[in-house]
């Protein structure tokens, strides 16, 4: 379970600059395959605490070395409009990634990304490192690069990036991070305009 | 600077100072049983679970990212759960092995309860990959006398032709392990050998010991240096993994001993650090998780030495294992088959402050061996075949000179030096 001042995704904010509690449910099965189920957590019109996403995802991973393992997998994200009730940002999109001990990368590929009929590809490459007094570091970089879209729609590809710190307290994560997108307005979901944005959250395992 | 930007780097400097306060204090974690001393008695077992390979997990953070901590809690809270079903006191908080796809938890049973039983239940439950009692191991060395003066000739350097041997190859660059007690890092005749130095013990403060610094010094002390002895690679980098300890009594033939998740640790750190030889001049009794790894460090060209003990069926583990070097003492005539012998008594080696002195045990012919492959696997890729000639074609007295004219054969330079050697005597 984690709570954030403002979930975001790719530089743009998915909950309207609003905090966000997220619900994440996990499990790994023995043989590499994995499922993970997110619901995400905002404020409705009514200003009451309602569902404003959900993410669903199945993938299978393998360790090829001590260090590095290799996944593949499928995942659908849902957005709801902060003040409709039905799903009006969602994708799905088809991943392959590598993980080693201190880096991974991913790449993404979504037949119709948060519109119909746009075709996008995105890359990212994350570390993390821990640094002095259980302090850790992460960092992101992505680019999403646009491969179609219809007529209608601007096909247009960005670059985001993220810096972040982290520190476990037992079950209890906290975290903060600046992240930031090369282009001010989400070109495919209606988000507020994008700025540095500096995030905090708590996350407890259980 | 605007408003905005102000602000982010304020709360940014504020995050920072909490976390840094915090620093000072331990990380909150679940409750640790203190640990007693390890003897043969003791009554923990390990209990592995399986870790997952690491993969992607959408959640809080940016969305999704890679990262083990969901798991390693989750782990955590089904080693406790197994720990409160079966009455044990879980001791630590889990060692992962990813080369073995395995994570490994220490618990303790009641003095009420036999810890064979309680394995034997552990192992059943469909959570937990296997368990095993916690082992303990004896390294292979005995000494003579203390604070003797340095004796004036290392028995390889007349019956291995060591100073020739070095002509053609020093082992430079050869990562060595030395799974074993604390080395003595600062020692004249070691500093500047190791590479790592790196402690797996737990609750045991590191000083230098006796048996891990000997074994260190044979293999790779240094050469040339007008003081103390020449290791056998005096050119390899050691990591000087401590895995064992030696007895609180300070007399010299307090034993030196580990247990099976401190050798695991190390053998896992070795293998992870793509060590060339892995040196274990020490004994017990099989163990399927040490098995396993010792399994993967061959698989990936490691070779791994180990001591061989009479007294124990088929010289005790890891000896015992299919692929490891059998090193037994020259003294035990003749070497059972597959079973490679060295030298092993009166070694001069290095001591802890400062000091030589003469040993004696296969934990040093293990040690010779361990230098030996060193030499062979110099410019050679890791992965390499290190095969030794010895008085019969399954072991017996390891002919170094042999083995490393057999390894050059191709190397030019050098083999034309040792032909030219070889013809003249």
């Amino acid at each position: 379970m984690s709570l954030q001042s403002d979930y975001r995704i790719r530089g743009y904010s998915m909950s309207h600059g609003q905090p966000a509690a997220l619900l994440n449910l996990s499990y790994d099965h023995d043989s590499g395959v994995y499922l993970n189920g997110v619901a995400i957590v905002g404020r409705d019109r009514e200003d009451s605490p309602a569902v404003t996403g959900v993410v669903e995802n199945i993938g299978y991973a393998r360790r090829l070395s001590s260090r590095t393992s290799a996944d593949v997998g499928v995942v659908h994200s849902e957005y709801f409009q902060r003040y409709g009730t039905t799903g009006t940002g969602r994708y799905t999109e088809a991943y392959v990634g590598l993980t080693s001990a201190h880096l991974s990368s991913r790449l993404s590929y979504s037949p119709d990304y948060f519109r119909h009929g746009i075709s996008t590809l995105y890359g990212e490459v994350n570390g993390g490192w821990e640094t002095v007094a259980g302090i850790r570091l992460d960092a992101h970089i992505g680019y999403l690069d646009c491969l179609e879209a219809p007529r209608r729609h601007r096909c247009t590809s960005q670059y985001d990036w993220r810096l972040g710190l982290s520190r476990q307290f037992g079950p209890l994560d906290l975290s903060a991070s600046l992240s930031d997108a090369e282009s001010k307005r989400n070109l495919f979901y209606q988000s507020p305009d994008r700025a540095p944005a500096f995030v905090v959250g708590a996350s407890w395992a259980f | 600077m605007s408003a905005t930007w102000r602000s982010i780097v304020r709360a940014a400097l504020a995050f920072v100072a909490i976390l840094a306060l915090d620093g000072a204090r331990p990380t909150l974690a679940a409750p640790v049983a203190s640990v007693e001393p390890a003897t043969p008695e003791a009554r923990e077992l390990l209990v592995m679970l399986r870790l997952s390979a690491d993969h992607y997990r959408p959640n809080a953070s940016y969305g999704g990212a890679y990262g083990d901590q969901m798991t390693r809690n989750a782990r955590r809270r089904l080693a406790q759960a197994i720990a409160r079903q079966y009455g044990l006191v879980l001791v630590d908080n889990g060692w992962a092995m990813p080369l073995v796809g395995l994570d490994c938890y220490v618990m303790r049973v009641a003095e009420d309860r036999p810890v064979e039983e309680v394995v034997s239940q552990v192992s059943h439950d469909p959570r937990v990959a296997w368990s095993e009692p916690m082992r303990l191991y004896r390294t292979q060395g005995r000494y003579d006398r203390e604070n003797d003066p340095l004796f004036p000739v290392q028995p390889a350097a007349q019956a291995w032709r060591l100073a020739d041997l070095h002509r053609v190859a020093t082992g430079r660059g050869v990562k060595v392990a030395v799974v074993d007690s604390q080395v003595e890092v600062a020692h004249p005749d070691l500093a500047g050998q190791i590479l790592i130095d790196r402690d797996f013990v737990s609750d045991r403060p590191a000083t230098a010991e006796r048996h891990g610094t000997g074994v260190a010094g044979v293999i790779a002390a240094k050469a040339g240096n007008g003081m103390g002895i020449a290791g056998v690679a005096p050119g390899a980098r050691l990591l000087a993994l401590r895995a064992c300890w030696q007895g609180r009594d300070s007399a010299p033939s307090a034993p030196t001993v580990c247990d099976t998740l401190s050798l695991a640790k190390a053998i896992h750190f070795a293998v992870d650090q793509r060590a060339e030889v892995i040196n274990l001049s020490l004994t017990g009794p099989p163990d399927r998780l040490l098995a396993q790894l010792i399994a993967v460090a061959m698989a990936r060209g490691i070779s791994v030495v180990a001591a061989f003990d009479p007294s124990l069926p088929k010289g005790g583990f890891p000896a015992s294992e299919p692929g490891v070097i059998a090193v037994a003492a020259e003294s035990l005539s003749p070497s059972p088959p597959g079973v490679y012998s060295a030298p092993d008594r009166d070694v001069p080696t290095t001591q802890p402050g400062d000091k030589w002195n003469l040993v004696n045990g296969s934990s040093y012919a293990a040690a010779h061996v361990s230098g030996l492959i060193a030499l062979v696997r110099e410019g050679r890729p890791l992965g390499s075949k290190a095969l030794l000639v010895a008085a019969q074609p399954t072991g017996g007295l390891v002919d170094a000179y042999a083995t490393l004219f057999q390894a050059s054969r191709s190397c030019g330079r050098p083999c034309a030096m040792v032909a030219r050697n070889e013809s003249a005597r």
